[in-house]
Parts: structure tokens; sequence; C-alpha cells
């Protein structure tokens, strides 16, 4: 018999899906994920989406057919580590203060945050951390790895990268005006 | 072209690109005059709408944001979240407050068949011709994103755009299958309600594609029937009994609207339900057509009644187990 493409996520994945996360935004975080199963969808990468459990009973009972998608795609799963993408960084955008808030929309397009587009963070960051990036009126943007530490700031110049931005990736909700998918 | 002269309505309809069989059709439906004001309404461009979706922010906040920006908003129809673009400084499917999923472009007709089935919090729902999910993410708002949706899609490019927009919208109930919908029976489920927002040859949206006065023939109209009865068909099988179904179309031509409901109407024991809906009642006559009278009971917006996108809708209700 065929290997599902569309499965729930083993005990070892929910482990790695958790682990990160908490590791990455602190464990208030893991509320958010509270009333939900994570399902994998086999391919090139393991895309992992996060499905309410009502729903999560019921595609474990219609077995025979398999989703194409289910609940809200969270991340992927590549050579055993999980990266949070758009839709999972919103989701707990509201857990955690890991986050900074910028005055430009240009990471919506895929390029960086320099030092002088940040307006605030909530929390120290060092250098490799991911961080939510909030924009004008406290609108979702999509999430980074910070490139220096909250400490350089002040004594960085202008035009410094905080944060690199990604046109390839679901990293910032631009993804969806770019034909993501 | 000035529109100012008075034409003849097929002098018209040649003139604006119309196959000739068309404008015979709109007028077996319409009358000559009411087909001159349909085919000439489909020359001017629809308002911009869009409905706001309380899954990801409040109406008023949404409202609030857009305003700030110069978006000018009207409420236009009985229910709370349909809004109408009357100005706008930006392109309204670019905005971040969009990206956020807060509201999604869709006409302001398309309002009707989810609110009409009424889906409840935890209902089981199908949505079986679901791409892109305009009505799929409408169905999941009014659920609270509570209960469960199945949407089928049979076409992979589309099921990307499903997926896409329902992650933007914040939908979370619904679970999405690549298929062919005749094929529901492999689910071994029964549906409480669902919507059939069948594939269609478009003659209620000339007005968003005029390509369309040209592109489909009486063949492909004929072979929409048949293909829409049979997805009906199935539906209503998986549907429980007494479960309610919606049947739309955004073609205007009775072969895929009435005369699809009168097929089920022989074949299977469904009743008809009124709706609530301003518009024309559905044709009982066509042709050499003599159809069920209540048949009145489903409804048909024109574009030029309705300042909005053609539809027919019909509400079914199976009475067999
Ligand atoms: C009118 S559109 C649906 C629009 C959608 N309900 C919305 O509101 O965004 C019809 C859809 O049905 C799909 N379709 C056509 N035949 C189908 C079938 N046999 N099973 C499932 N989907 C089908 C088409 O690919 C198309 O995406």
């Amino acid at each position: 018999m065929n290997k599902p493409t569309f499965r729930i996520r083993t005990k070892e994945e929910n482990k790695l899906i958790m682990d990160t996360m908490e590791a990455d935004f602190g464990s208030n975080v893991l509320v958010a994920f509270k009333e939900y199963d994570f399902w994998i969808k086999e391919g090139k990468v393991k895309e992992v989406f996060t499905v309410p459990k009502e729903s999560s009973d019921l595609i474990t009972k219609i077995s025979i057919l398999e989703p194409y998608s289910a609940g809200i795609p969270i991340g992927s799963i590549l050579s055993n580590s999980f990266h949070l993408e758009i839709e999972g960084a919103y989701m707990i955008s509201n857990y955690t203060s890991k986050k900074i808030t910028v005055k430009t929309v240009q990471f919506l397009y895929g390029k960086p945050i320099f030092k002088e587009n940040i307006t605030k963070y909530e929390e120290d960051f060092d250098k490799n951390d991911q961080i939510i990036v909030i924009g004008e009126n406290k609108l979702f943007y999509g999430v980074g790895r910070a490139e220096i530490s909250s400490r350089e700031l002040s004594s960085l110049e202008e035009n410094t990268i905080v944060i690199k931005g990604s046109r390839k990736k679901p990293l910032d909700v631009g993804w969806y005006l770019r034909g993501g998918s | 072209m000035s529109l100012q002269k008075e034409y003849d309505v097929f002098e018209l309809g040649s003139k604006l690109g119309y196959l000739p069989y068309m404008i015979d059709r709109f007028i077996e439906m319409l009358g000559e005059c009411e087909t001159k004001e349909l085919i000439k309404f489909n020359e001017t461009t629809l308002p911009q709408s869009i409905r706001l979706n309380s899954l990801r922010n409040s109406f008023e906040n949404s409202e609030r944001l857009l305003k700030k920006k110069g978006i000018q908003l009207e409420k236009n129809t009985e229910f709370p979240e349909s809004r109408t673009i009357t100005k706008s400084p930006h392109p309204i499917g670019a905005t971040p407050e969009y990206l956020n999923g807060f509201y999604i472009l869709q006409g302001k007709n398309s309002i009707y068949p989810p609110r009409i089935l009424d889906p409840q919090e935890g209902e089981l729902i199908g949505d079986f011709a679901a791409a892109p999910g305009g009505k799929t993410s409408h169905l999941a708002q009014l659920m609270n994103n509570k209960g469960i949706i199945i949407g089928l899609e049979i076409s992979a490019n589309r099921c990307r755009s499903l997926k896409s927009n329902l992650s933007r919208m914040g939908v979370e109930n619904t679970a999405v299958f690549k298929m062919d919908a005749r094929n529901a029976k492999d689910f071994n489920l029964q549906f409480d309600k669902i919507l059939l927002d069948a594939p269609c040859s478009g003659s209620g949206i000339i007005i968003n594609d005029p390509t369309r006065k040209k592109s489909k023939s009486l063949k492909d109209i004929l072979h929409y029937h048949d293909y829409q009865v049979s997805l009906l068909t199935t539906a209503l099988n998986v549907l429980k009994t007494n479960g309610e179904l919606v049947y739309c179309t955004c073609s205007l031509e009775p072969e895929e609207n009435e005369l699809v409901i009168s097929d089920i109407l022989k074949k299977v024991d469904v009743k008809l339900s009124e709706i609530e809906v301003k518009g024309k009642p559905g044709i009982t006559k066509f042709l050499d057509m003599d159809l069920e009278k209540n048949l009145t009971k489903t409804r048909r917006l024109y574009p030029h009644e309705t300042n909005g996108e053609g539809f027919f809708i019909a509400k079914l209700v199976k009475n067999y187990e």
C-alpha cells in the first residue's frame, strides 16, 4: 500500500514542532495550538498544517480519501528542522513578545528591514533569533531571522540590515500577492 | 461606442459583439426592452465590493483602518459583512489589510448563496465547487470556524488558490480535497448542508468577462446542463434527509438553472424552498417548454436590476433517505 501523503504527525514531529516554537518564541505560544492536531503533507518538504480536533477526527475517519490541505498551513519540516511560515507566525503573534514594529512596507515585497525602519521592539533579541514583524496599525507582516542582536542596534549605522526579506519563502503576507501557494 | 443612438436590439447586440443566438435568448427571458437594458448595462463597470472577514478582525476595526487609508465604503445589502467601495486611492487587492485577511474582494451578489444556505456552528457542510474559495471562506465565517467544511475542487491549479485564500482569511474548519465532486459518495458521509456553486457558462458575468459574448455555443450550454445535473444528483445523494442544498450559477441560461432543477424535481424527492432575495422569480416558460410552477421559488439576479453580477439561486430540501 502507498504511504499516505497527508497524514497525522508522528510523536517525534509533534515534539520537533512544539520544541522549536517554544525555543524561538517562549512557552506561551503553545497555547495557540491547544485545540489542534498537526498534520503533515509529504512532498519535497513536509508541509505542516494545524487542524482543529473536530476536523482532525473526521479526516482520520475518511482515510480512504486524502485531503489536499486542511486547517491552516503553519510551516514546514526540512532536514529535521521545523520552519515557521506566515500563518503559523500569525497564530502565535499575540502570545509572544519576540516582535518588532516597523514603519516600512518593504518587507511585504521580500525586501530587508533596515535599522532605521524599526520603531519598537518588545524584547531584546539575539542574532539568529526568529522575530515577528508588525507594521503600521499593528498589522501583522510576517516573520524573519535577526541578522544582528538588539544590543548592537544603537551602535550600528543606518542601512544595516536587521532582518533579511525573502521573495521566495512564505515568510511575509506579501507572499499572497507574489502568487505564493 | 456611444449607446445613445436608438438601435434595434439585434443591431445593438451585434454592435456590442454578441452572438445572435444569445440576444434571441435574452429576449425570450426578458423581452426586447429589458434585453437592451441588460446588454447596455454589461458595457459598464460594476462598483468594487468586498466582504469583511470577522474571522480576522471586527467589522468596525477593519472599516476604521480602511477609512484611515482614504478608502470609502458603503453598506449595501441586508448583510453586515458586505460593503461597496465608493472611493479608493489604493488598489484594494493589495493593502496590508487585505493581506491580513480582513476582507476579500467579491461580487456583491456572491454574498447570497452562503447566507441562504445559513450554515451553523457544528454542522458538516459540503462546498462542492469550492475554488477560489470566496464562498467557502464566507461559510467558515458564518460558522465562526466551528464545525467542518469539506471543500471539493477538481482543478489542481485552483486548489492552490483555494488553499492560499483560505489561509489568508484564517479559515481553520475546512479540509480541501482535489477531486471530482461526482465521486463524493466515496466519503461515506452525510452532509447537513451543501453548497453547489456549479461550473457554468458564465453569461451572468459578461460585465466582468466580455469574451463570453462569443465564447460559448448553445451546445456548450447543453453540455453544462448535463454536467450540472450529474453534480447536483450526487450532491443530493450525500445530503442528509431533510438536509438543505443551495444550487447557484453565474449563468442566465435556463438550461443551466431552472431546467437543471426541473430535471432533479422529476428524478428525486426534493422540495424547493422559498428564498428571500430580491430579484426575479425563476422562469417557468422558455421557448416551447412549460416548467413546474414552483420554479418561481428560485431567483434570478440580473446585473442591470441588481447592479451586481448575474446569478441564479435555488434552495432544495431533500425528502428521501
Ligand atoms: C463557479 S466556480 C466556484 C466558485 C467558488 N464557489 C467561489 O465562490 O469562489 C466552479 C468551480 O468548480 C470547479 N469544478 C468543475 N467541475 C468540478 C467537479 N466535477 N468537481 C469539483 N469541482 C469542479 C471548477 O474548477 C471551478 O473552480
